[in-house]
């Protein structure tokens, strides 16, 4: 009780604030929502105040400042956050070339969805499919600068010399842990405890995480290529320590780390010639990871010990999004994607996945219902969510949605469940 | 007594061809239409749009547009345009090139420029009753099969028939002034023959140099009931633009 106290209270705090603010130059948003899954019987709320002040400072330099005051109720990683914080350069030092220093969001990738060369950002952890919880990022403290060589191509350095990784909540990775390592060792990842240490990878001045790109057209294709020197952003296992108990249970102490990778990528949209009004865009990357394996010790109850040894990764592989979409006469919005490869897969669990999104704004543009849906082509799992957007009056924005999930208990669709979720948003 | 009679039949058969003469067919009243574009210019317009829905209820949005206009290559005419207010839509920007054969919009909360393409240029641009290709299109006999449906003292009234075959329009009436060469309305029927849009002009702004500036216009969706009226506060034309200016860069930029 005291919980749901809390929360309108922060609700109330953030709707006073606001209209304080209204009169000032910075914008913003403040958003509540709330989420139920059935089964788990979950109950998830929240709100947040974010507010974007984004001043010129001269003719060729412009402030971001880019905040978020979030409360949730589960999995929160942080309740200040910073989106972004940078210095911006136009035209300077060289009339050809635009900068940005400081904490930023950087987005490549010309897919819609899960661009597997969007690799720069962290993301904090969501069940979500929505497009906030797909936009959502985590700030890098970086360099970014484009050299415009000329009218057609130009070229962008990303110089980045601080790691940070995706948020994952404990739970969760101890949950994607412990079912990947139940088959190896036929035990029941229900009564495995589970320890993690991670070691971040040594990144500094000298020892960046560094990209370029280079975008430009090749005949009337949009296109980008890129390479990226850096890590991964989730933490992978390279010692595993069990102990398996008398009665059936096991304790597992694991040591993770984030490999070094190499991604080349390649963007491209454009019309399809001879399909008209279809537009595709198509993001592909091949990964190069560092040799990584996992030397898993496992004692038993009769006081002997076996070795395994587990390659995580061994040999490069690639990812893909290739989509196309089209809206029809009558303003319905189709979205197909192919996705080779979420964010949450990598090496050899990448696996195939259909994407759809239809969406069908009425006359007015108040009332947008959509359809969203991903289908593992690998084990026939999927997520739909059906729901609507409604716009009650200008800047507000009321969002209900029903999230279905099917497939096999061990498919990472399917552990979705089924959620009704509402989120209100104001902006100003 | 036949003299006067024979005098009369020439003096009116002069008059009929004098007439015939000058008269003008669609085409050349689409050509002056061109004439009387500010061409090889560039411009920038500061306004407001004012949208209304069907129960009337308005929304005001500030806008800045810059364009290029190059008579001798349509594909060089190009133009920029970005929502300063309010927030939900601030710095939404369209870009259009090649005469609007590639188009470019910037939404800033995903940080990325999107192509939009073919039928996309139907799709209404951010609440609006423009479609993206409604802001890219000129109204150039290349582009329409045009005839004379009628006139009078003030007005042309042409009939233009798309010649793209993925066109929402089966057909456009457009009502020419007969001065000073612009168009005062368009109707546009759609593919089963019914009004769909009437964009008006209410008011221009005629130039030193002959040429139409265009300062306020409605464009109203009969389907939906919905209006959209756009006025510009500041017109400035041939200002300096830095060079590759209508690009995905600017577009991006904080500021314009």
């Amino acid at each position: 009780m005291k919980q749901v106290q809390r929360f309108l209270l922060i609700i109330a705090l953030l709707f006073l604030v606001t209209s304080g603010i209204f009169a000032a130059d910075i914008n913003g948003e403040v958003k509540t929502f709330g989420s139920y899954t059935f089964g788990t019987g979950n109950f998830e709320y929240g709100s947040s105040l974010q507010l974007t002040y984004n001043p010129s400072l001269s003719s060729e330099y412009y402030l971001m400042v880019d905040t978020t005051l979030k409360y949730q109720s589960d999995d929160n990683y942080s309740p200040i956050r910073i989106n972004e914080l940078y210095l911006q350069g136009v035209a300077t030092p060289s009339e050809d070339i635009d900068f940005k220093l400081g904490y930023l969001h950087l987005t490549w990738g010309a897919s819609d969805a899960f661009s597997p060369v969007d690799n720069l950002n962290p993301r904090p952890f969501s069940q979500s499919i929505s497009g906030d919880a797909l936009d959502e990022k985590i700030p890098v403290l970086a360099l970014n600068a484009e050299w415009y060589m000329n009218p057609t191509w130009s070229m962008e350095f990303v110089y980045q010399p601080e790691f940070r990784s995706n948020f994952t909540p404990d739970y969760v990775e101890q949950l994607f842990f412990g079912n990947q390592l139940a088959p190896l060792l036929g035990v029941n990842p229900q009564i495995m405890q589970i320890q993690i240490e991670k070691e971040s990878p040594d990144v500094d001045f000298a020892q960046p995480i560094w990209g370029i790109r280079a975008r430009g057209k090749v005949g009337s294709i949009d296109t980008a290529f890129s390479f990226l020197k850096g890590y991964y952003l989730s933490a992978f296992p390279y010692q595993t320590d069990i102990t398996l108990n008398t009665d059936g249970s096991s304790s597992v102490l694991a040591k993770m780390g984030y490999p070094e990778k190499s991604v080349l990528g390649a963007e491209f949209q454009g019309e399809i010639p001879g399909i008209a009004g279809v537009t595709f865009r198509a993001d592909f990357a091949l990964f190069i990871p560092e040799q990584w394996s996992n030397q898993i010790a496992t004692h038993s109850p009769d006081g002997t010990t076996s070795f395994t040894t587990v390659d995580v990764f061994d040999e490069m592989y690639w990812k893909a999004s290739v989509g196309a979409d089209y809206t029809a006469e009558d303003n319905t919005y189709y979205n197909l994607i192919y996705l080779f490869g979420t964010p949450y897969e990598e090496g050899k669990d990448v696996s195939s996945y259909l994407f759809l999104r239809l969406e069908k704004p009425s006359p007015d543009n108040k009332w947008k219902p959509f359809l969203n849906s991903i289908l593992s082509l690998e084990d026939g799992s999927m997520i739909n969510i059906i729901g609507t957007d409604y716009k009650p009056k200008d800047n507000w924005t009321v969002t209900f949605s029903y999230s279905v999930s099917s497939g096999p208990a061990t498919s990472m669709l399917s552990m979705a469940g089924d959620t009704l979720f509402l989120n209100v948003k104001h902006v100003f | 007594m036949k003299k006067p009679v024979i005098i009369t039949l020439v003096v009116l058969l002069m008059l009929v061809f004098t007439v015939q003469a000058f008269a003008l067919t669609a085409d050349e009243i689409l050509d002056q239409m061109e004439e009387k574009r500010a061409v090889n210019t560039t411009q920038k317009s500061v306004g407001k749009m004012t949208l209304s829905d069907d129960k009337g209820k308005e929304e005001i949005r500030d806008l800045v547009m810059y364009s290029i206009d190059d008579s001798e290559n349509p594909q060089n005419r190009a133009f920029i345009f970005r929502f300063l207010s309010p927030a939900e839509v601030k710095n939404v920007t369209m870009l259009s090139t090649k005469d609007g054969d590639e188009i470019y919009l910037f939404m800033p909360a995903f940080k990325k420029v999107r192509r939009i393409a073919g039928s996309s240029k139907k799709e209404k641009f951010a609440g609006t009753n423009f479609s993206f290709g409604d802001f890219s299109g000129g109204y150039s006999k290349d582009d329409y099969e045009a005839s004379l449906a009628s006139e009078d003292d003030q007005n042309y009234v042409l009939d233009l028939k798309p010649n793209d075959p993925d066109t929402d329009y089966s057909k456009l009436i457009m009502t020419v002034d007969k001065e000073k060469f612009y168009f005062k309305k368009i109707e546009f029927i759609d593919l089963n023959g019914n009004h769909w849009k009437v964009l008006e002009v209410q008011e221009v702004q005629e130039e030193e140099d002959g040429t139409i500036t265009i300062l306020k216009m409605t464009f109203q969706d009969l389907k939906d009931n919905t209006r959209s009226y756009m006025e510009m506060g500041s017109v400035e034309k041939d200002i300096e633009l830095p060079k590759n200016f209508f690009s995905i860069r600017t577009i991006q930029r904080p500021e314009l």
